[in-house]
């Protein structure tokens, strides 16, 4: 299990627990249910780079602690 | 402010179990390298943080200058909030200051030296140590200690109680009488220091300027008090702190000083300004008012001044009388209730009716011609059947020399007749007659069948003759209908003026009971229909209708210049329209200079 940090820099910083197997997309939905938006209005970014939905977390390389980027689109 | 969520294990296994994931399980949770309780796992474990020493040594292999222990230690001793004085520091402060002005002045420095004679040192073998402990504490030799500054303020020192002031290292061959320092008030002062540079590098960073401190004024007051001197075995503490209240007082007494008659002139200025305040104030409600005002009855003042302008004109009242009419129509039809406004469609749609047929009687600009329609109907009944009859008479009538009176007389009769009817026909006749010698003993179908012959007159063929016979029949139709609601509408009226009921009514209901009625009875009587015909009747009027229709429609598409485009062109402009875009200014300029030489050559050939 691995916890990241989801910020959008608006007010709003979560620590979202999820298994490195688990999808982008997956971590969107775990973000929606905690923030009360809809996970198809996240957006995931960390510099210029947006993370896909479909790919998951290990093949990202995301470790423990990692920061994302949040956006609303 | 920043509102951050964390989810418990249990509960993010229930959101994921909601999700459709599988949950995370216990084991994995406790193997894994963070738990909740840990902030910053990442920089914590893999990266353990650097001792000061470490974090020097790879200062100083990077050539940047070492961070000083003492500092490093202040700052973990020392938080930032604590050193800001407060209300009751102050008060600690002054209670402590008048404690230590109280020791002073019953004991100095100086008086402990005389008690304690260097002289009589065997008398004093006996006498215990711990007082010299004491002493020496506080003590150090009055000859030294005359002249040296104390590189602390009173404030500082009042902090201080009983810690140990030490001498500043200086040089040996400075004249000066040196410095008492204390160290943990230096720590502090390098502490307030640092972060008041850090503050003003703050500002510069946000603002890019530099402002003035609100505390660079106790900067400047605590540099003169800095330069503190010991005199003798006292310290001299210029009483800094009793001024703050000095200030007060003297703010007080200025405010007492003030007689009641300066302070009424006081106030009376302030309730003056009040009062212009309050015109002000009410002045731009009014203004404002007003403007409201004009903006809510915009059309009075557009009267107004259309009074004022043109008092003669005409026009304009005019145009202002029907605006008015018009709108006083339009609230009025906004109060219609559902009934009127069904009441009005059907109206139109009689109306509708009625002007449809009219255009129909009318239509493809055709005049009803007597004369034309008997002479085409002839065509039709008389002059096909006996053909061969006429020709075998004209040869008979060419052969045989000798012609009966009868004949001979009938002969201008008919001439006459068609002089009278045809005019124009006549002349032609009259300069074709001669030559083939007709006879037009069959009257005046004779006489058409020859002009026809001679083509005088455009023989129609069966088409345009159903064409003709069916757009007559359209407008008779038509005709016969208008007929009818004439009828019916006058008979509703006579009706209607028997009825006292209707006659007492209002002369506007009246014609709306009266429209109302009669389109009721032309219903009634199947003379209109409210709901077109439908079906293979239908199809079929429609279609015969149709049959005559036969509109020749040319489209052709110009562009603001009035140039005539082709189709490709007309689509390129209509485009270019739609979507809001163009041709660049040097292709519209090409355009315009051949459209002009084009124009100037068209001029030319025509002069």
């Amino acid at each position: 299990m691995i916890e990241v940090l989801v910020n959008d820099r608006l007010g709003k910083k979560v620590k979202v627990k999820c298994l490195e197997s688990d999808t982008i997309g997956d971590l969107k939905k775990m973000l929606s249910l905690q923030l009360g938006t809809s996970y198809d209005k996240l957006i995931l970014k960390k510099g210029y780079s947006v993370y896909k939905d479909h790919i998951s977390l290990d093949d990202y390389e995301i470790h423990d602690g990692f920061n994302f980027e949040l956006y609303y689109g | 402010m920043v509102q951050e969520i964390s989810l418990s294990l249990e509960e993010t296994n229930k959101l994921r179990i909601s999700i459709g994931l599988k949950p995370i399980s216990v084991e994995a949770a406790e193997t894994a390298p963070s738990t909740t309780t840990k902030e910053a796992p990442l920089t914590s474990e893999s990266k353990p943080e650097l001792t000061i020493e470490e974090t020097n040594r790879l200062r100083a292999s990077l050539g940047l200058k070492p961070i000083p222990l003492e500092e490093a230690a202040s700052l973990v001793e020392a938080p930032i909030g604590e050193n800001k004085p407060t209300n009751d520091d102050q008060v600690k402060l002054r209670l402590l200051d008048a404690k230590e002005r109280l020791k002073r002045k019953g004991k100095t420095l100086l008086d402990d030296d005389q008690e304690v004679s260097q002289d009589d040192w065997l008398a004093n073998l006996g006498i215990p140590a711990p007082k010299k402990a004491k002493t020496s504490k506080k003590v150090s030799p009055s000859h030294d200690l005359s002249g040296v500054k104390i590189g602390h303020n009173a404030r500082e020192l009042a902090d201080v109680d009983g810690e140990i002031f030490t001498l500043k290292d200086s040089d040996l061959l400075e004249e000066e009488n040196g410095e008492l320092n204390n160290e943990e008030l230096i720590r502090q002062a390098k502490l307030k220091k640092d972060l008041r540079e850090k503050k003003m590098a703050d500002n510069i960073k946000f603002n890019g300027r530099s402002y003035k401190f609100e505390d660079s004024e106790d900067e400047e007051t605590e540099r003169v008090l800095q330069e503190l001197v010991v005199t003798g075995s006292t310290i001299k503490i210029p009483e800094k702190t009793t001024e703050i209240p000095k200030e007060r007082d003297n703010k007080i007494a200025l405010g007492s000083l003030f007689d009641d008659d300066v302070d009424a002139e006081k106030v009376e200025p302030v309730k003056m300004k009040k009062l212009k305040k309050r015109p002000k104030m009410k002045l731009k409600l009014n203004s404002r008012s007003a403007t409201i005002n004009n903006e809510e009855l915009g059309m009075k003042t557009v009267e107004l001044q259309s009074f004022d302008d043109s008092v003669g004109d005409e026009e304009a009242q005019l145009q202002e009388m029907i605006s008015n009419r018009i709108k006083f129509k339009q609230s009025k039809r906004s109060k219609l209730t559902p009934e009127q406004i069904a009441n009005d469609v059907v109206l139109s749609k009689r109306w509708e009716l009625e002007n449809q047929l009219e255009g129909e009687l009318y239509a493809n600009n055709t005049v009803y011609n007597d004369i034309a329609d008997f002479l085409n109907s002839l065509t039709g009944s008389v002059l096909e059947v006996p053909e061969e009859d006429d020709y075998d008479e004209i040869k008979t009538e060419t052969l045989a020399s000798t012609t009966s009176i009868k004949k001979e007389v009938d002969v201008p009769q008919t001439q006459d007749e068609a002089k009278e009817e045809t005019k124009l026909e006549e002349a032609g006749e009259e300069s074709v007659a001669p030559d083939s010698t007709p006879t037009f003993n069959k009257g005046l179908a004779s006489t058409l069948n020859f002009l026809k012959s001679r083509k005088i007159i455009d023989a129609s063929t069966q088409q345009q003759q159903h064409e003709s016979k069916m757009r007559r029949e359209a407008a008779k139709e038509a005709e016969l209908l208008r007929i009818k609601i004439s009828i019916e509408e006058r008979l509703l009226k006579e009706e209607f003026e028997l009825d006292k009921a209707f006659l007492n009514l209002p002369k506007a209901e009246r014609a709306e009971v009266l429209e109302r009625a009669l389109d009721q009875r032309l219903r009634e009587k199947n003379i209109i229909s409210d709901a077109p015909a439908r079906g293979k009747y239908a199809q079929k009027s429609q279609s015969s209708r149709l049959d005559s229709y036969n509109p020749q429609v040319k489209l052709s598409y110009k562009d603001d210049t009035g140039v005539e485009l082709d189709t490709k062109g007309a689509f390129k402009y209509l485009s270019h329209q739609f979507h809001g875009v163009g041709p660049g200014n040097s292709k519209v300029e090409k355009k315009l200079k051949k459209v002009k030489e084009e124009r100037e050559s068209t001029s030319e050939t025509i002069i």
